[in-house]
């Protein structure tokens, strides 16, 4: 709402109104570019910044004290993110079938009836595994599930890859693969990353990464395969500050929409390894522009890469500062809930992902970060809504792309994700007054009147009742100098009308600017007689007795 | 002035648009071409471009909070380039470094740096394990301590046999005199040589640790290179002690045995550890000193829980003359620092006897998530002293020690202790690389 400055002026010298903010320009950070330098950040200093640093100014953040964060920075008029080299507005669109959803980004995936060529290996690490072309000429990272836990990460890494492209991000292929062990050959220059150094690679060091997990019953393996993404690859992003030598990098990472919002989808698939070191930037030539990928899904659903989730992870930072202080001076008796919540694995291949103990609002990553720290209610929202554009149907078709083992499995992880999905709508619709698709229609009459309708997301949602719900509004023109305040009960549908009743409206006045707006609505939710911290804001244009009032922007 | 604005924003969304419209997809983008713009002319369309501001306005908030973010502005700067320093020296392939170490090892020879001696400071250390049983050692400190050792290592799976010849130098240690109550002011240095032909033994068996040596030994002490700190021969009373000006030989013989009952569960020791060692001094090519040595370890660690825990450990040392002169000054038992008082110098006190007791109430603060690391703070007390017998030890008469810190324990074995103790002369900060018990 701040983001609205207002100004004096206007059509006339005595009647004021308010200059519509500026917008985001969609796509325009694909303009072609000179090709940008590799970025190499080095995890551990970057690490303690954000964990100690970051930290210690959040805490101490007067910002933060008073509820004062700055709202995100890149949004349009209607409070949402546009296209861009970041992110692509997919299945919020409405348009994507469950099949599109299990399709992902993919396209042709490695070919294992012919030679796979290991090019290369990583043994050091979390997760070991090996580069490798096939007969096409494509090249993907093959990565492997940890021994115990078939079907673990490379599931994970699977389903979260599409759903976070089909929630509008940027991901690489990722596929399922089963091999013969006797497709592969070694490529004579393949080099391996070992103990931090690059070596040749021996056909030994193959079997010492297939070693790290369990072959299947027929004795062939399986694996994550993701495919290299077209364009050079320049390095991660980071999540605050930007690309000094990009010049389509314009708004500083952490008051990004996408980025922000980028908190909750993570926290819906349980991407605790959401941090630099799994994004990437490529450079796209031609035409010559930053394409901004998440990339490395295997630390996502029930899965540690190497190991299932434990309760700690999604609750508290893998170094969580002020914790660590509270123990310090607590003499270590400061607890926090997981340290008592039972462990158990749900299934091998899923491993461990609460539901119950999910909590949407305090959810972390294993690193903060700023985009995340920083994120806002409307942010919140906003993710939310992408997370719940997914459907069951969706949600179950990507599973299915996990291969998981059983159909126990499948059943199971789609649950968790739909019932995540509900927690975070509750939560994260909660946060606001969530309303949509506004319309405003000017009767002109001797008694003129708005009504402006919207759809009421909370109650599309079915998380609140209509018979409990009300608003509160306040309707404020500056131009035409009218202030009403009134309150309307929910009718039944998530439909809602308001009438308002403009009797003394001098409809003489003539229309102003596309740039400006006259008018306000704002409307705050009233849930079980509990009235929400937040408000829709509508804005308003006056155009005129012919054309009334026009709605021009909305934020939450 | 509004509508050129207008008009500005027009033209240029309706060129980005145009030019963008073959590759706007609706999945990720595939270009069909370069395309009518080049960066240049790219550049030009950004400047003109009008959005949203990058950052937030400046706001009533950043007005109030200004002052204090200049303040703390210094701190921030010093913040970060800890971090990078940190980072730099964390880096796994710091530029043209890891081919060093590489040729290195592949050679067999290993670079480390640590302490070797009293007071030595850092010293820089290389060790060749190259044409094994042969090891040869060189250290040399920022104190001009020295180290330098061949000998032969045998190894297997019963323990471990070593004989060889080294020789050291202690470019500076301190004195302050001998008895529990010798004064802070009267502090002095000293330089010592010592050389060593010895053969040494160590095997464990089960829970029991042995350890057996022969050895030769040839002291001789001059004037420390300590140009602030007066030397030990200008000192009235400490210049006659058995030492100074004597060249002193032994034939020496060393046992010790010990009972680990210790284990090391998820980084935290766990059990108990007891020592007890014995060592027979005789005097040789008109050393007129014989003496025995007597020593007790013994420690604790005592989890309350799985974050709390309370640890301990003994030390004592006896010394006794057999015959001829005192036990040279320099093979008195000591107190001080990490041997049973943190808050003191090292060697602070000397004299035939000691007893200490060194106690820790460690509790966990962090653990990393892969069980790679944790980190647990500890409040330290300490108390201890040195007589010419242990039966004269009082407790009125104890030296004591308190204070805190933490302790990062990695599953390398890499460990990072940071104190700070606080005893009747100040408080001493210390960093340490290795566990003090």
């Amino acid at each position: 709402m701040t983001a609205f400055a207002v100004l004096l002026g206007g059509c006339s010298a005595s009647r004021k109104t308010t200059a519509l903010p500026l917008e985001p320009i969609t796509y325009v950070d694909t303009l072609p570019s000179e090709q940008p330098g590799d970025r190499r950040v080095d995890e551990v200093s970057r690490l303690l910044k954000v964990s100690v640093g970051g930290e210690i100014g959040y805490g101490f953040s007067f910002r933060r004290l008073i509820g004062a964060g700055h709202e995100a920075v890149n949004v349009s008029r209607f409070d949402d993110a546009v296209n861009s080299a970041w992110f692509e507005h997919r299945i919020d669109r409405g348009d994507m079938s469950p099949e599109d959803v299990a399709r992902g980004p993919t396209t042709v995936g490695p070919d294992t009836s012919r030679e796979l060529t290991v090019i290369g290996g990583k043994t050091a690490g979390i997760s070991a595994g090996f580069t490798v072309r096939d007969a096409r000429g494509n090249t993907f990272l093959f990565k492997f599930d940890p021994r115990g836990n078939l079907h673990l990460a490379s599931a994970a890494g699977v389903i979260s890859s599409r759903l976070f492209y089909a929630a509008g991000y940027h991901t690489p292929e990722d596929y399922i693969v089963v091999f013969d062990l006797a497709r592969l050959v070694l490529d004579p220059e393949a080099m391996i990353e070992d103990a931090g150094s690059e070596r040749p690679m021996a056909e030994d060091d193959i079997y010492t990464v297939l070693a790290l997990t369990d072959p299947l019953p027929d004795g062939r393996y399986l694996a994550l395969a993701s495919k290299f993404v077209p364009g050079r690859p320049l390095g991660p992003f980071l999540f605050s500050g930007f690309r000094g030598d990009d010049p389509n990098d314009y708004y500083r990472h952490e008051y990004r929409r996408e980025l922000r919002g980028l908190y909750v989808v993570s926290s819906w698939l349980n991407h605790v390894d959401m941090r630099f070191a799994n994004t990437m930037d490529v450079f796209i030539d031609p035409p010559g522009y930053v394409r901004h990928y998440l990339i490395d899904f295997a630390a996502t659903l029930g899965s540690g890469t190497i190991r299932p989730h434990q309760p700690r992870e999604g609750v508290e930072y893998n170094f969580d500062f002020w914790p660590s202080v509270a123990r310090m001076f607590t003499l270590g008796f400061y607890k926090r809930g997981w340290e008592d919540v039972e462990y158990y694995e749900l299934h091998p291949s899923i491993g461990w992902m609460p539901v119950r103990e999910f909590e949407p609002g305090s959810w972390r990553a294993n690193w903060p970060n700023g985009a995340f720290r920083w994120k806002t209610a409307a942010d919140g929202y906003w993710g939310a809504k992408l997370v719940a554009a997914f459907s069951d149907e969706h949600i179950q078709a990507a599973v299915a792309e996990g291969a998981l083992p059983v159909g126990e499995a499948a059943d199971v992880l789609a649950n968790i994700l739909m019932a995540r999905r509900d927690k975070i709508v509750t939560y994260w619709y909660g946060r606001v007054t969530p309303i949509e698709r506004v319309d405003a229609r000017f009767e002109y009459s001797s008694s003129p009147s708005l009504e402006v309708s919207f759809d009421d997301l909370g109650l599309e949602a079915g998380v609140w009742d209509a018979g409990r719900t009300s608003y509160t509004c306040v309707f404020e023109d500056i131009y035409h100098e009218i202030k009403l305040t009134f309150d309307h009960t929910a009718s039944a549908s998530a439909r809602q009308t308001l009438r308002i009743d403009l009797g003394d409206l001098d409809t003489g006045l003539p229309g102003v600017g596309a740039s400006e707006s006259t008018a306000t609505l704002q409307i705050e939710a009233v849930r079980d007689g509990v009235r929400l911290k937040r408000g829709a804001v509508i804005h308003l244009r006056w155009e005129g007795a012919e054309r009334g009032y026009q709605v021009v922007g909305l934020r939450h | 002035m509004k509508r050129t604005m207008i008009r500005r924003l027009v033209i240029a969304l309706a060129l980005v648009a145009g030019l963008l419209a073959p590759c706007v997809p609706a999945r990720a983008q595939e270009s069909s071409g370069d395309g009518p713009v080049s960066p240049d002319s790219a550049d030009a369309i950004r400047a003109e471009l009008e959005r949203p501001p990058a950052d937030p306005p400046f706001d009533v908030v950043d007005g109030v909070t200004l002052p204090f973010r200049i303040l703390v502005w210094p701190l921030r700067i010093v913040g970060h380039g800890f971090a990078e320093l940190i980072g730099a020296v964390t880096q796994e392939q710091p530029q043209g470094v890891p081919p060093v170490f590489r040729w290195m090892n592949e050679r067999g020879i290993r670079p480390s740096f640590g302490s070797i001696g009293p007071r030595s400071g850092i010293a820089a250390e290389l060790t060749y394990v190259g044409a094994k049983p042969l090891v040869v050692d060189a250290a040399f400190s920022i104190r001009t301590s020295q180290r330098y050792m061949v000998g032969l290592q045998f190894e297997n799976y019963l323990g471990s046999l070593y004989t060889g010849y080294t020789f050291q130098r202690d470019a500076e240690p301190r004195f302050w005199g001998v008895g529990n109550d010798s004064r802070k002011e009267d502090r002095v240095d000293y330089l010592r040589d010592h050389q060593r032909v010895s053969v040494s033994g160590i095997t464990r068996v089960s829970t029991v640790r042995l350890y057996g040596e022969l050895a030769w030994e040839d002291n001789r002490v001059d004037r420390g290179k300590d140009s602030r700190t007066q030397n030990i021969q200008d000192h009235p009373e400490f210049s006659t002690l058995y030492g100074v000006n004597e060249r002193v030989r032994y034939v020496l013989a060393v046992a010790s045995a010990g009972l680990d009952l210790t284990r090391n569960s998820e980084l935290q020791q766990r059990g108990v550890y007891l020592e007890l060692g014995s060592g027979i001094y005789r005097g040789i090519d008109g050393t007129d000193s014989d003496f025995r040595r007597f020593s007790l370890v013994a420690r604790g660690y005592v989890p309350l829980n799985p974050r709390q825990q309370f640890a301990f450990q003994i030390l004592s040392e006896l010394n006794r003359v057999d015959r001829g002169e005192e036990v040279p000054f320099y093979h008195l038992a000591v107190l001080g620092d990490n041997l049973g008082a943190r808050a003191l110098s090292q060697e602070r006190y000397r004299d035939n006897d000691m007893a200490a007791l060194m106690t820790e109430w460690r509790y966990e603060v962090w653990r990393e998530l892969h069980g790679r690391s944790r980190v647990e703070t500890f409040f330290l007390f300490d108390t201890g002293s040195v007589q010419s017998e242990i039966t004269r030890i009082s407790l009125s008469d104890m030296n004591r020690s308190f204070g805190f810190g933490w302790r990062l324990v990695a599953q390398s074995r890499a460990t990072i202790v940071n104190y700070l103790a606080f005893g009747p002369e100040g408080l001493r900060f210390r960093i340490r690389f290795s566990a003090v018990f």
